[in-house]
Parts: C-alpha cells; sequence; structure tokens
C-alpha cells in the first residue's frame, strides 16, 4: 500500500475508491478493521465472527457510493457492522435445525446441573467469566434477532438510546418499547431456568 | 435472604459484566486479503457508482418534463372535459353492434 493514500483523509481515500481505485479501500479496511470486529466480535460466535466481518465489509465497499459525507464514516460502517450481525442472527434463527448454542453437550448439561442446584445464582458470582459469556448467550439465543440486536446495544453495551436507534435504523421510541419487552424476557429465561430446574429436581 | 428478584438482578448484572469484560478480537492474517481479493473480483465501484449516478441524473431530468406534460394534460382535460372510459366499456359490453363513439 502506498504510504501517500494512507495519509489521507477517509472522505479522500472514498473519493477514490468511488472512482475506480479498489485497493485504497485496503486503506479504510486497516483503520477500521478493529472496530468492526469488536462490534462484531460481541455479536456473534468467534467461529463465525471473521465471515461475518469480510460480509460487513464487503456491503460497505458496495454500498460505498449511497454513503452521504453527512456524519463520520465511522458511523456509518459501525451501522453496517451491526447490522450485518442483525441478519447474520435473522439467517441463524431460520436455519433452526442447526445447534442454536455454540455450548458443547458436556457444558450445557453442566450448566443444567448448575440450574438445578437452587444456590446457582449466587454461584454465579464464582463460576468464570467463561461460564457467564456461555450461559449469556443460551439464553440470548431463545430471543429473536431483533430483540438480541437491540438488548445488545441498550442494556449490554449502555449505549444511548439515540444512537441504538440510529445503528439499527429504528425510531427511539420502538427501541425504547422492545429493548424494555426484551429484556424483560431475558430475565424470564433465566428465572425459567432455575425455577423449571429446581421444581423438577 | 435475598428474593427472586435481587438474586436475578445479581445475576443478570454478572452476566452483562462477563459481555462487556470480552477482549475485542483480531482478525487473522490472511482475513484483510481475503476481503481485498473478493473486492477486485467485484470490479471499481466506478461504472456501477457512475451508471447509476448518471441514471439518477436522467431519472431527474425527465421528471421535470414528465411534471410538465402532466400538467399540460390536466390543462387540457380541464378545458375540454373528461372522457370517462369505463362508461364507454360499459357501453360497448352492453350493446356492442350499435355502439358508436
Amino acid at each position: 500500500m502506498g504510504g501517500s493514500v494512507s495519509n489521507l483523509s477517509d472522505e479522500e481515500i472514498i473519493h477514490r475508491v468511488i472512482g475506480g481505485d479498489v485497493d485504497a479501500f485496503e486503506h479504510l479496511l486497516e483503520r477500521y478493521e478493529t472496530r468492526v470486529f469488536g462490534i462484531i466480535g460481541r455479536r456473534v460466535p468467534r467461529t463465525d465472527l471473521e465471515e461475518v466481518a469480510h460480509d460487513a465489509f464487503v456491503r460497505a465497499y458496495i454500498s460505498l457510493p449511497t454513503y452521504e459525507r453527512k456524519g463520520e464514516f465511522r458511523s456509518w460502517l459501525s451501522k453496517i457492522a451491526v447490522r450485518a450481525c442483525y441478519d447474520y442472527w435473522r439467517e441463524r434463527y431460520k436455519r433452526r435445525e442447526q445447534p442454536m448454542s455454540s455450548l458443547s453437550e458436556e457444558q450445557l448439561k453442566r450448566l443444567d446441573r448448575r440450574a438445578a442446584d437452587q444456590s446457582m445464582r449466587a454461584d454465579a458470582g464464582r463460576a468464570s467469566s467463561r461460564e457467564a459469556r456461555d450461559l449469556l448467550e443460551w439464553a440470548m439465543e431463545k430471543l429473536s434477532a431483533e430483540d438480541r440486536a437491540v438488548l445488545e446495544l441498550v442494556y449490554l453495551e449502555e449505549r444511548p438510546v439515540k444512537e441504538a436507534a440510529e445503528l439499527l435504523g429504528w425510531s427511539s421510541v420502538n427501541v425504547k418499547v422492545r429493548a424494555y419487552r426484551s429484556r424483560k424476557k431475558l430475565r424470564a429465561i433465566l428465572d425459567g431456568l432455575t425455577a423449571e430446574k429446581g421444581g423438577t429436581s | 435472604m435475598k428474593g427472586r428478584p435481587q438474586m436475578l438482578d445479581e445475576l443478570e448484572k454478572r452476566l452483562f459484566s462477563a459481555y462487556r469484560a470480552q477482549e475485542d478480537p483480531t482478525p487473522g492474517p490472511l482475513w484483510r486479503e481475503s476481503v481485498m481479493g473478493d473486492l477486485r473480483r467485484l470490479g471499481p465501484l466506478a461504472i456501477e457508482g457512475n451508471g447509476a449516478a448518471a441514471f439518477g441524473r436522467l431519472a431527474w431530468r425527465f421528471s421535470e418534463a414528465a411534471v410538465f406534460v402532466a400538467l399540460i394534460l390536466l390543462v387540457y382535460m380541464l378545458s375540454n372535459g373528461f372522457v370517462d372510459y369505463q362508461d364507454l366499456a360499459m357501453q360497448y359490453l352492453a350493446n356492442p353492434i350499435d355502439f358508436i363513439i
């Protein structure tokens, strides 16, 4: 990659890419891959991360002529990354025949055993971060793609409603309502897990 | 002893913290090359981008002409009256032999 291009602003690089210089896009890739991996890495399983990030950058490249220079390129790209994740989950939910969770059978059994134990909630504090992540992932896979997307933005990443609305392309009211409902659903899933297992054991 | 909602709050808090504590992943060494390979296969945006832009400009130019023609037709119709084609069709269907415009 030429050093002269790497000194250019995003706008100038975009101008070059739209003008037919495909290689100039590599500078945008280099600048923003960490950011995009950060967004996507929290939302999709690690096994599919590179594929979804790849898809997001291809989408960004194709949509570049529609990029309006009103906002920052970074925000525009983040929007594409969030939507790529949302589409990933929608697609994945359609193919329900695949095991949804990345948890192994053994891990699921372990979680079930933990859930059966009434002390699970208190024990969660001692559980490793990895196990907590697995449990959260397991519970979130029971939500719809929309619920999942809004929950991640508003509660897990604590982004302002306005920003979440922009990233998802929804209205702020819709984000507020959906976020509230999806959190309620998540709590019901977590609550049901222990209550059900505790009741049957 | 804590109640269920409090315990659930605590669990939720721990799960959310675990989510936030994740380390940001980094792409593998060949990843960028694979993206660029795909983009090179797609080719430059120039043709597609300029084509779309040219189409947009053309559509807007025609939109002015379309509005102009629509206004002329409106003036014409207001001054000469409307022809109700549905009525004409009904008349034709009712009596095709004696139908005269």
